[in-house]
């Protein structure tokens, strides 16, 4: 019995020690792949003729979608800034989603819009619907208003699909700001490669920025201490690891705060779900099996040029409702196409992409918390031991401590990888005290936060299973009226 | 495994975790500074070098004289920025002033500058010496770009197809069509330089514009780009090809020649137009009512009335649409509708105060 609870515990605990190593290991993997884009992208810079792609006649047009709920504060700044974008032919649609305050009369009223009957081609069944829309009082279409009854972002987005006119659609959120160039370079891959179908950029912390007129004008590290470490994972998420996925063509999910899809395609696949609160994941994953199973070529891409800014979570409460959510989309998403896991016909999608997030990222959080517990339980053997109370040696303390500080070492060191791709491919943050604030972030996102996400993701995976009833919550948000550090 | 091979283990990884980290950190601290004092000093280079700069490029005067002898007197960092600068200014400008800027950059030695940097291995200074021979848009170093399209390097090809746009001669032509055809992701790049190129080298577009027609290869993205820039150089002798593309070739290439039919706006492209709205593909058909209607040609009103009434609602839009720019007799036509289109077309009319009852 005693032989079996060492063989228990020196097992476990090497599968903890195997299993960080192999996360980080991945991670490291697609750091690789992120590092030789970012070299890539830093050198075609300069001469990529951005410029001259503006004046591109030709250049396929894109419906802007903005879902909005209850942001009569800020929707006037987001849509003029929104609108002020450098690129040849868009359109932007605003899909008030029922809002309870007076975000559409501000809209009519800041806007001059007059009501117009709109047509429009409906691609899924509304829970909401539209009941009246608003254009330009000169019958120009560059900015529509769609008012309907409450139904959710995925049924937003599809009202506005349903009004879309131009080949490309963008989906953003309402409090996003995108840089001035942002749709110019997340476009560009569909003028290269016919096969692209969908894109996405990167998103990147707003809060502690100077923001002036709806637009970034210099990027600062947080001053909320949860905000900071935010930075650190946003950049090790979103700009190292969808590069390093894009890099091999498997890049499984676009955030819906920054998105390009061909609007044939999203249409084809049926629109956004409205049943899932991972919609943005979703749509991705489903355009992805609709490929393989028509034996379509296309791609999904990650652009890691285009910017979206956005405002993250600065109490714990909105944090944890929020991480709570994506880990339940995720699990929804992977529950509604497990048939894609393992099967060719879905490429490296369904051969890596997808075991690879099974493995590391939806069951991630419940390794995590176990770890911990199994730490816990272990230390406290060793303190029995250390007391008496127990006789036989369960535990060598050092391999433990030692196992330890190599999984977070090796994650810290992933982290900081990130951050010196990020460093060498964009350079967004300027200031050595902004360094040294990410760093603080790398170290207590390792030691603390993860830990703490992974009990809200845990939860959000619960959720998922017990087809609990959704929670969306209200995030206190600062809004973008001009902020600087002063 | 042994404790002990496991505790050597986990302190090997640990020390190399620790230095590697140590090191990354340090590199990270050396770009962050270090990048901040590069800039620092190449903006003070700049400022003292760029009123001199617009002097020369912008005046005809003594004062402009003296800017671009001083400019001429500079040496090493100095004199590399003032070449950057004024050769990034190239584009921009047009006139007297691009012709003042190429002047100087020639007596600058900026295209023998320019020649060395494409023979060296670094592909940033490969691009370089392109970018900067086609902005001083030097004819003699059109063999030199012509080469650089088989350079191992992707941005290299890139940026000497883009170079050649800016020399214009006809002889690039076929060339960069081989470009486009070998790596489709050129295609942007390409028809750039294409479209700069101008009419001078319509007659080698047209026929590879027949040839695609006549060829059923969906990949073959030359076809399309062909189209699209016959357009915007506006050939008008090219309306019998790409007519001919709108009835007759793949749908990329049928789409693009019809809306350079648009561009072009001759009325002997209507009967090509019409064809397209009755071909299979949605794409082909939006892109032909979509013409029709920039067209304003009465003799689209009967096809495109069936057309608003069609199931797909991309293309009734589109048919409404078109027949609203067909005048008062398309509105009216629509106002006897009762397709959701029409009644957005006519609503959308009378905002724009387009003449309706």
């Amino acid at each position: 019995m005693v032989e079996l609870l060492i063989l228990f515990t020196t097992v476990f605990g090497l599968f903890f020690a195997v299993y960080s190593l192999a996360i980080n290991s991945m991670f490291g993997v697609l750091t690789a792949i992120a590092v030789l884009e970012s070299r890539l992208i830093a050198q075609r810079r300069e001469f990529a003729g951005y410029d001259e792609s503006f004046g591109e006649p030709r250049s396929r047009g894109v419906s802007v979608l903005m879902p909005a709920y209850n942001e009569e504060a800020s929707i006037v700044a987001a849509v003029q800034a929104m609108r002020a974008l450098r690129y040849p032919d868009f359109e932007v649609i605003v899909i008030d989603d029922g809002s309870k305050d007076s975000t559409v009369e501000t809209m009519v009223k800041a806007f001059d819009l007059v009501e117009a009957p709109l047509a429009l081609a409906p691609i899924a069944p509304a829970r909401g619907e539209v009941h009246t829309t608003w254009v330009g009082r000169d019958g120009s279409t560059s900015l529509m208003l769609l008012a309907k009854h409450n139904g959710g972002k995925a049924d937003a987005l599809n009202a506005g699909l349903s009004a879309a006119r131009k080949e490309l659609i963008c989906m953003v959120d309402a409090d996003s700001i995108l840089e001035p160039e942002a749709l110019l370079h997340i476009s560009r891959p569909f003028a290269e490669d016919p096969d692209v179908v969908a894109a996405g950029g990167v998103i990147r912390v707003a809060n502690g920025c100077e923001i002036r007129s709806g637009r970034v004008t210099k990027p600062q590290m947080p001053r909320s201490f949860l905000a900071s470490i935010q930075v650190v994972e946003y950049v090790r998420a979103f700009l190292v690891g969808r590069a390093g996925w894009s890099g091999i063509n498997g890049l499984m999910i676009i955030s819906g705060a920054f998105g390009l899809f061909r609007a044939d395609v999203v249409r084809a696949v049926g629109g956004m779900d409205t049943d899932s609160m991972g919609e943005d994941a979703e749509l991705v994953v489903r355009i992805h099996r609709w490929l393989g199973d028509g034996d379509e070529p296309g791609r999904v891409v990650f652009v890691s040029e285009p910017v979206a800014w956005t405002e993250v979570p600065e109490d714990l409460g909105t944090l944890s409702r929020q991480r709570r959510r994506w880990h339940r989309g995720l699990t929804e998403v992977y529950s509604r196409h497990r048939g894609m896991l393992f099967r060719r016909r879905y490429g490296t999608i369904g051969m890596v992409t997808m075991p690879a997030f099974w493995l590391f990222e939806l069951v991630a959080p419940v390794v995590e918390l176990v770890g911990a517990i199994y730490f816990v339980v272990v230390l406290a053997v060793y303190s029995m031991q250390e007391a008496g109370v127990v006789t036989e040696e369960f535990v060598d303390p050092w391999i433990l401590v030692l196992l330890l500080a190599c999984a977070l070492s090796y994650a810290v060191l992933m982290s900081l990888v990130a951050l010196l791709c990020d460093e060498v491919g964009t350079a967004r943050y300027r200031r050595t005290r902004d360094l040294w604030v990410q760093l603080f972030g790398v170290l207590i996102e390792n030691c603390g936060y993860r830990q703490l996400t992974a009990v809200w993701r845990t939860r959000g995976l619960v959720d998922a299973l017990r087809n609990a009833r959704p929670e969306w919550g209200e995030m206190k948000r600062k809004g973008f009226a001009d902020q600087s550090s002063a | 495994m042994s404790d002990h091979l496991l505790l050597v283990i986990a302190w090997v990884l640990l020390i190399s975790f620790a230095i590697l980290s140590a090191l990354v950190l340090l590199v990270l601290t050396g770009f962050r500074v270090g990048r901040r004092a590069l800039q620092r000093r190449s903006e003070r280079l700049a400022a003292s070098v760029r009123t001199d700069v617009l002097d020369a490029v912008l005046n005809e005067d003594d004062a402009s004289t003296a800017a671009r002898q001083r400019l001429l007197a500079t040496r090493g960092r100095a004199r590399n920025r003032v070449e950057d600068e004024l050769i990034g200014l190239l584009p921009r400008i047009s006139g007297d002033a691009h012709e003042r800027t190429a002047t100087l950059l020639r007596r600058m030695g900026a295209e023998r500058s320019a020649l060395r940097r494409i023979r060296s291995r670094s592909v940033s200074k490969r691009c370089s010496g392109a970018f900067g021979l086609g902005a001083l848009e030097s004819r003699t170093s059109l063999p030199v770009l012509l080469d650089l399209l088989n350079d191992r390097s992707f941005d290299v090809r890139r940026v000497a197809a883009r170079a050649l746009g800016g020399i214009g001669d006809p002889d690039a032509t076929e060339p960069l069509l081989r470009l486009v055809r070998g790596e489709p992701e050129m295609a942007r790049d390409v028809g750039f330089a294409l479209a700069r190129i101008g009419e001078v080298g319509s007659a080698t577009l047209r026929e590879a514009l027949s040839q695609s027609t006549a060829s059923d290869d969906v990949t073959d993205r030359s076809g399309p780009l062909v189209a699209d820039v016959l357009g915007q150089i506006g050939d008008l002798e090219s309306v019998g090809v790409l007519s001919e593309a709108v009835r007759h070739a793949v749908s990329p290439t049928a789409v693009m020649a019809a809306e350079s039919l648009a561009l072009l706006e001759m009325p002997t492209a209507v009967p090509a137009l019409l064809g397209g709205l009755s071909r299979t593909e949605p794409e082909v058909r939006r892109a032909a009512a979509a013409a029709l209607g920039r067209l304003g040609e009465s003799e689209a009103l009967t096809a495109l009335v069936s057309a608003v009434a069609d199931e797909d609602p991309a293309f009734s839009r589109v048919a409404a649409s078109a027949l609203a720019d067909l005048g008062p007799d398309g509105l009216a036509a629509l106002e006897q509708m009762d397709s959701a289109y029409a009644v957005e077309a006519v609503a959308l009319a009378r905002l724009a105060g387009r003449g309706v009852h």
